[in-house]
């Protein structure tokens, strides 16, 4: 069975598949990889996607993009004022929530938030139907890790109507996670992520905390002040002074010819993401003069130069809420659309210097990609139901590990279990004693700090005598799930067996 | 990281415990999470996935034996290659029906490396030509085992397996589980259900038997006999000779299978017949049957014993209680009696002192009248004075003087006439109470004069026996009183009332009729007009009426005439003269005729019962 991961974008949405082992984004009926959060109401139908946005130069007023921004949110919200001051679609306040009014086949009609979110997941659908597999779509979703609640809800209901079985809604940051893997092979791996996702119409960046295969977001920051678009507007802005330059004409006296050269920009902008050079060529854009251009992928970045700062910036700040050097920080995955050109992810990684840069999987994919994989680990199991309070789950406050000595009889501490290991968890080790020991004692600490030995408080000890030479003991360490520890040794050639249990501190 | 040799006072001990967890919540994604949200939902352990998943690997990992075969496979004959033993020639007879399709087809490459007739050639051996080697048996053993439907219908019928059915007797119900249970085992195979329940033990629940049975009582197998197929369809020459032989085969199948059928069905029969447990939980039900039984029986009998008991036990007491209150009331009657004897004889004493003191003082007069009258209250005194009142007047008199006595005695007598007078009262008192109770209690309408004697005439107008006599007297009063608002039971409760209140009553309502008669007759004399449309009232009785009309009254005889004529024959005897004039003068309502009627009727029916009992008596 196939499951799909949808990824729901203030800008564009994105639908990725897992079927057989494999995980691809599904083109839509266009064949384009990500469908643009636009929906237009038009004298003759509604329009999703594309299409919409192409018309949106001569129908302003009857399409709306942008709902996630809005969707869930209340009136009174802050976030829905500053939309409502800046849309061009005409918006009404009813019971609370927000309605669009729109000229749809002549007829004046409302249409809510959901209506619009539901459209365009219906035409998610669509494209989830073309892959041909039945009637069910188990899929997850990804929503942003500051959603509430109610915005979640209001998600899931609209994927629901649209005809998707949502199995469960994920943070976006986790998303990105699972789309590369990162911890799903190996629960051993214990690394902080940055997850940087410039999207659309707002940038996010969050600090996951990975360990025994499970996520912990850190921190988050969120910003509208860098962004795709803003990009788009900076490039845009330069080639109306251009024109300006050119013909002594000012673009921003109509309405439409600022519409033609935004979209003509972002073309131009998606093709510098790739080639060194590109051409702007624009008929009639103001007062019927024609415009062309061409603009290298150097001038671009000149002129982003300032949006780049700001970028890198949020890093710093992120890492400031979650309480972590930006030096802790191991790998990084950059998603979203606006981190496409190549000086954006370059800026980031130069600024992580030793971290990992992930970013094999188109960005504006990953996060589809992700819920996908989530939704294949889901589909099949029968209660996928997510409790109340079920992630919230018991850990170890301090790491357990074991006290050694190096060669130069200097103590160290061998971690066994990190701190916030949840229970249960077991692990198993192997100690080879040097040749002639035929005795050893082991400590058991817990401590906060593996560099530094002193600190280490001794739990239990565990001492073995008369063992045969070049003795190997296997060591077996239960963190059960009551939370007691319990510490098996076994001599593998003898057969000598020494265990203690360490109980919980109630 | 090296570990010290312990020193020599160490020891294993635990120092502190660990310090408390934390709770943290985990974002709800990705394959360990979920892992772990599942096992602590279902409260698995650590180890429970991994266990269940690696135990699943297992079985596919198994290592075929290898069988050589190799004297087999020269000895086959290809074109016999329908009873061969498809299962051997792959090399694969320990495993037959329980190979894997991995297993099988494992057997049959490692075959085809060894027995191609180009490695054997390359190899220096003999080798046949074509379609007689013997490698086209390996291939087409491959063929049908290798098909799951050939597979099937080869497995079918299988060789080596044993369609043997125990049967029931004895020695297999000595040995029931070892002679069934691996008959079972085998013929297992054949089911479409995959898990066949186990025979058991001889300690297995009778559930788990029955559930046994009824598995096998509804075995759906799915052996089939298409191997057995004497021609190939596919040999016919035309459609109607492909068609025939599909039908024979058809029918040799379908015998087959009945026989199948009944083989499993007679096996289990046998079985069933046999199983010691089935024999054991027989017996038990209907021991337990009988139990009940008896323990019904059995109690009925306590409870009917128990009956008997509780009765006669009451009967006991009952008749003690008896005995005793007989006993006590012997006792208190004649202390009673004695009592009363006693003041019995106190009471005469004291009476003839009372007279003799009397006597003595001559009565407290010297006249001879007084005396009489005195003589007269003394014995009244004496009769009705209580036992103290006569004391205290006997000391009264005995110890004065005669004037002293005198007055005593005076006293007592006026006491004793106001006494009976105020009884008098009293009595009369009550009974004007009890009538007006009577007739409030009756009926809470008040009757008039008019009306009681309009119903009085009523009744004697209709007899009982009347049709609704007493709607038709309330008819009759409402005609004749128009004030009346009496209906059928008030009259009918009144005339209980009257008949209750005897004669006195009736004849005082007759002379109070009369006085009003007299009295309307002034009033009517005095109004010269009387008001018309007032229908003229009779003030005489029916019966008075019929006689003055017709001379006689063909009315029944009620009682109060009847007692009027017997008073009458009694108080004018036969020697009378015009004895039948005077005793029709004394009932009203009756004529002489009627009179001498009555009397003969009644003399007849005197002698008609004296002759009855003269003959009842002479029977005797």
């Amino acid at each position: 069975m196939a499951a799909f991961g949808v990824h729901f974008g203030t800008t564009s949405a994105c639908l990725a598949v897992y079927k057989d082992g494999k995980t691809d984004v599904v083109a839509n009926d266009l064949g384009d990889r990500t469908t643009p959060c636009v929906v237009a109401y038009t004298d003759l139908d509604q329009t999703v996607g594309a299409a919409a946005k192409q018309g949106s130069i001569r129908n302003t007023q009857n399409t709306i993009s942008f709902v996630k921004r809005v969707l869930g949110r209340p009136w009174e919200d802050p976030v829905t004022q500053e939309y409502i001051s800046k849309s061009p679609v005409k918006i009404e306040n009813r019971n609370g929530g927000l309605v669009y009014v729109v000229d749809f086949k002549e007829k004046m009609i409302d249409a809510t938030p959901v209506d619009v979110a539901t459209a365009i997941y219906k035409q998610m659908k669509e494209t989830a139907n073309s892959h041909g597999d039945g009637d069910i779509h188990d899929s997850v979703l990804a929503v942003p890790s500051q959603f509430s609640e109610e915005q979640r809800k209001v998600f899931g209901e609209c994927a629901s109507k649209a005809g998707f079985s949502v199995l469960r809604t994920i943070n976006e940051p986790v998303a990105a996670l699972l789309a590369y893997d990162l911890g799903q092979m190996d629960n051993t791996l214990h690394c902080n992520v940055l997850v940087y996702r410039l999207g659309g119409d707002s940038t996010d960046v969050s600090i996951v905390q990975l360990q025994g295969g499970l996520y912990r977001i850190l921190g988050n920051t969120c910003t509208q002040e860098v962004a795709g678009s803003k990009f788009t507007n900076v490039l845009a802005d330069f080639l109306a002074q251009e024109f300006y330059k050119k013909y002594k004409l000012d673009i921003k006296e109509s309405r439409r010819s600022v519409s033609k050269m935004r979209m003509a920009t972002e073309v131009c902008k998606h093709t510098l993401s790739t080639l060194e050079n590109a051409q702007v060529s624009i008929d009639s854009l103001h007062e019927g003069v024609d415009f062309h251009s061409s603009v290298s992928r150097a001038r671009f970045e000149s002129l982003c130069g300032n949006l780049v700062q700001k970028c890198v910036a949020l890093i710093d700040d992120v890492c400031a809420k979650s309480n972590v050097s930006s030096s802790d920080i191991e790998k990084v995955i950059v998603c979203g659309g606006g981190a496409k050109p190549p000086f954006v992810q370059k800026a980031i990684s130069d600024y992580l210097s030793n971290a990992e840069v992930f970013n094999t999987i188109p960005p504006d994919e990953v996060i589809a990609i992700g819920a996908a994989k989530q939704a294949a680990i889901l589909t099949g199991n029968n209660d996928n139901e997510l409790l109340i309070g079920e992630n919230e789950i018991e850990c170890l406050s301090k790491t357990v590990c074991i006290k050694g000595y190096d060669a130069n009889k200097d103590p160290v501490l061998y971690p066994i279990f990190q701190e916030m290991t949840p229970f249960p968890a077991r692990r198993q080790e192997v100690m080879n004693l040097s040749p002639q020991q035929t005795s050893m004692e082991m400590d058991i600490c817990e401590c906060t700090d593996v560099e530094n030995p002193d600190t280490a408080k001794c739990l239990a000890k565990i001492v073995m005598k008369d063992l045969p030479e070049k003795a190997c003991i296997s060591v077996t360490f239960h963190l059960r799930s009551e939370g007691s520890l319990h510490v098996t040794c076994r001599e593998e050639t003898s057969q000598i067996v020494e265990q203690v249990t360490v109980d919980v501190c109630s | 990281m090296f570990l010290l040799p312990a020193t020599d006072d160490a020891v294993t001990s635990v120092t502190a415990p660990l310090s408390a967890p934390v709770k943290v919540s985990f974002e709800s994604a990705g394959r360990w999470f979920e892992a772990l949200r599942l096992r602590r939902r279902h409260k698995h352990s650590l180890s429970h996935h991994s266990l269940q998943s690696s135990s699943s690997e297992e079985s596919d990992n198994e290592e075929i034996e290898e069988e050589d075969n190799l004297i087999l496979l020269q000895g086959l004959d290809p074109k016999e290659w329908k009873q061969q033993d498809h299962y051997a020639v792959l090399g694969i007879s320990k495993l037959r029906y329980k190979a894997t399709e991995n297993q099988i087809k494992k057997a049959y490459k490692s075959m085809v490396l060894k027995h191609h007739p180009d490695k054997r050639k390359a190899r220096g051996l003999k080798v046949g030509d074509g379609e007689d080697d013997y490698f086209t048996c390996i291939t087409r053993a491959y063929e049908i085992l290798g098909n799951k439907l050939k597979r099937r219908s080869y497995d079918s019928v299988d060789p080596q397996f044993d369609n043997d059915v125990p049967p029931a007797d004895e020695e297999s119900k000595k040995n029931f589980f070892k002679v069934f249970g691996p008959v079972f085992e085998r013929n297992s195979r054949w089911s479409n259900r995959r898990t066949a329940p186990s025979l058991g033990t001889d300690s297995t629940s009778i559930e788990d038997v029955n559930r046994f049975y009824t598995f096998w009582y509804d075995f759906d197998s799915w052996r089939e006999y298409s191997y057995l197929d004497e021609e190939e369809k596919e040999k016919g020459e035309n459609r109607e000779e492909r068609r025939w032989i599909e039908k024979q085969n058809k029918a040799a199948r379908q015998r087959l299978k009945k026989e199948e059928t009944a083989r499993i069905r007679q096996l289990v029969d046998n079985a069933y017949a046999c199983d010691p447990r089935v024999i054991r939980y027989r017996e038990e039900e209907k021991e337990k049957k009988e139990a009940q039984k008896r323990a019904k029986k059995e109690a009925a009998r306590q409870k009917a014993l128990e009956e008997e008991r509780i009765k006669q036990e009451a009967l006991d007491e009952e008749r003690k209680k008896k005995e005793k209150e007989e006993e006590e009331a012997k006792a208190q009657a004649a202390i009673a009696k004695k009592e009363k004897e006693a003041q019995k004889r106190l009471l005469k004493k004291e009476r003839k002192t009372l007279r003799t003191v009397a006597k003595d003082k001559n009565y407290f007069t010297d006249a001879e009248d007084e005396k009489v009258t005195n003589m007269a209250d003394v014995d009244r005194l004496a009769d009705q004075l209580s036992l103290l009142q006569l004391q205290t007047l006997n000391e009264a008199m005995a110890a004065d003087e005669g004037s002293r006595a005198k007055e005593a005695f005076s006293e007592a007598v006026q006491e004793l006439n106001k006494q009976i007078e105020e009884e008098k009262q009293r009595h009369l008192e009550a009974l004007q109470k009890q009538s007006g109770g009577d007739n409030s209690q009756g009926s809470k309408k008040s009757w008039s004069e008019a009306e009681i004697q309009c119903m009085i005439k009523a009744v004697n107008l209709f007899p009982a026996g009347t049709k609704e006599r007493w709607e038709v007297i309330a008819n009759f009063i409402h005609q004749h009183v128009p004030t009346s608002n009496k209906n059928a039971k008030d009259v009918l409760h009144k005339a209980k009332e009257l008949q209750k209140n005897d004669v006195f009553l009736k004849q005082n309502a007759d002379k109070k009729a009369f006085e009003n008669f007299e009295k309307n007759v002034k009033s009517a004399n005095v109004q010269a007009n009387p008001k018309e449309g007032v229908v003229s009232e009779r003030f005489e009785s029916v019966g008075e009426q019929q006689v003055r009309e017709q001379g006689t009254n063909p009315a029944p005889w009620s009682p109060e005439e009847q007692k009027l004529l017997e008073q009458a024959l009694k108080s004018y005897p036969a020697s009378t003269a015009d004895r039948w004039d005077r005793i029709s003068e004394c009932i009203s309502t009756r004529s002489k005729k009627d009179c001498m009627k009555r009397y003969k009727e009644l003399v007849e029916m005197v002698k008609a019962k004296k002759a009855a009992q003269d003959a009842t008596t002479k029977k005797k």
